[in-house]
């Protein structure tokens, strides 16, 4: 229980409330265009190394239906998204990663940013800054299964 | 030590707040620690509990007048007319300001004030925007990722994890700006209220949520310092809600 809740409830001498946590729950989450068009922007996100993830795991594309064998989009709505990447070949489809990263805690400070740099560097992106594409591709799949929510009617 | 900016493109995301808590916990924390508020129209100094009768000395102005201005261990400075003079750009480069020394300055610039932004920025260390989790908050980021965010690192403000969007959002900017986003500060009437009682806010509600998710992201920044600077800080105080502005040492000296 937070504890300017905890405190409110002693004050007042009520425990008969009943506490409610509210949460990100992955599974709430849901697609909002101005999410995609944040991904879509090339100052956000790259799209030489969208196309390069996109090379390097065939199939992770928004267009690219979801399998039957795959479980049920965890979205209970999704606002219809504007594809963000072009069809590729199913056939070369590969295992699609899970989509849990919006349900973990923010990662601690971090280690690897170089805070002693003298010039911010030119137009680079957040993902490229890192260097870690899988940040990326981890959004682009949870887009991936937006999407598909979309096309099979979840709401 | 380091100057950090406090800048955020969009107004009304708490910047002044977040610079005036986080200057406090820095100052917890051992760091000496002077704030400067940037802004023409500046509030920085309402978080610590000061008026708006109440002059601060300016960032030049002599050591006689700017002891007279300290607020529970952090000084205060106003530093928009500074600013605004023709000559700051090479005062700057001059080091004229101290920005290299052994205090801690963190910085308030107002959220129109890009052009000052870009011109310190150089001589920051860090760079901390706030945004709140909102559509217009969040259309300002590819703005501020293309002017390069080297040194910035990002806050989630004034959040309401009862809305919707809100929470979403939360989520969205976690995993988007990852390693970048040092925490979140919940909205909290008590800090408004705590203004207008001409209070800091740990002074007027010690239990407040905004309060002890201030007192995390101080924990955060310090950290961050001590490993740039490979300093053995005491960052336990963190741990104690009551010790931002509750004191015994919270004694402010007015400026004249």
């Amino acid at each position: 229980m937070r504890a300017d809740a905890k405190i409110l409830l002693e004050r007042l001498g009520r425990s008969d409330f009943r506490y409610r946590e509210f949460v990100d729950r992955f599974a709430d989450l849901e697609s909002w265009p101005i999410f995609e068009a944040l991904l879509r922007d090339g100052r956000v996100m790259p799209q030489d190394e969208a196309a390069m993830i996109e090379a390097a795991t065939p199939g992770d594309s928004l267009r690219q239906p979801a399998p039957q064998a795959q479980p049920a989009p965890v979205f209970k709505s999704a606002p219809a998204p504007e594809p963000v990447m072009p069809p590729v070949q199913p056939e070369a489809r590969a295992p699609e990663p899970r989509t849990d990263a919006m349900s973990r805690p923010a990662p601690s400070r971090p280690r690897s940013v170089d805070l002693t740099a003298e010039a911010p560097p030119p137009a680079s992106t957040l993902f490229g800054r890192y260097g870690r594409p899988e940040r990326a591709q981890n959004i682009r799949s949870l887009l991936q299964r937006l999407s598909d929510a979309v096309e099979g009617g979840e709401d | 030590m380091p100057l950090i900016l406090f800048h955020s493109p969009r107004g009304g995301t708490g910047n002044s707040f977040l610079a005036a808590t986080t200057a406090i916990a820095l100052s917890r924390a051992g760091h000496d620690v002077t704030a400067l508020d940037f802004d023409r129209n500046g509030t920085l100094q309402l978080h610590f509990g000061m008026g708006p009768g109440e002059r601060l000395p300016g960032l030049d102005a002599p050591s006689d007048e700017t002891a007279s201005a300290s607020v529970q261990g952090v000084a205060l400075r106003d530093a928009s007319a500074l600013s605004r003079q023709s000559d700051f750009a090479e005062g700057l480069a001059r080091n004229e300001f101290g920005f290299s020394g052994q205090k801690v300055f963190v910085a308030d610039i107002a959220a129109g004030d890009s052009q000052l932004r870009d011109m310190l920025l150089p001589h920051a260390l860090l760079e901390i925007c706030p945004l709140t989790a909102t559509a217009e908050s969040l259309m300002m980021l590819p703005g501020i990722t293309d002017a390069g965010i080297a040194k910035t690192f990002f806050v989630l403000s004034m959040v309401e994890d009862t809305r919707r969007f809100a929470r979403h959002s939360m989520g969205f900017l976690r995993e988007l700006l990852g390693e970048r986003l040092l925490g979140q500060v919940r909205r909290d009437e008590a800090v408004t209220e705590a203004c207008a009682m001409l209070k800091s806010l740990g002074r007027y509600a010690p239990h407040s949520a905004a309060l002890a998710d201030t007192i995390k992201l101080g924990g955060e920044i310090s950290t961050l310092l001590a490993d740039l600077y490979d300093e053995d800080l005491d960052v336990e105080f963190f741990e104690d809600p009551a010790a931002l502005g509750t004191s015994d040492d919270d004694t402010r000296h007015r400026a004249a």
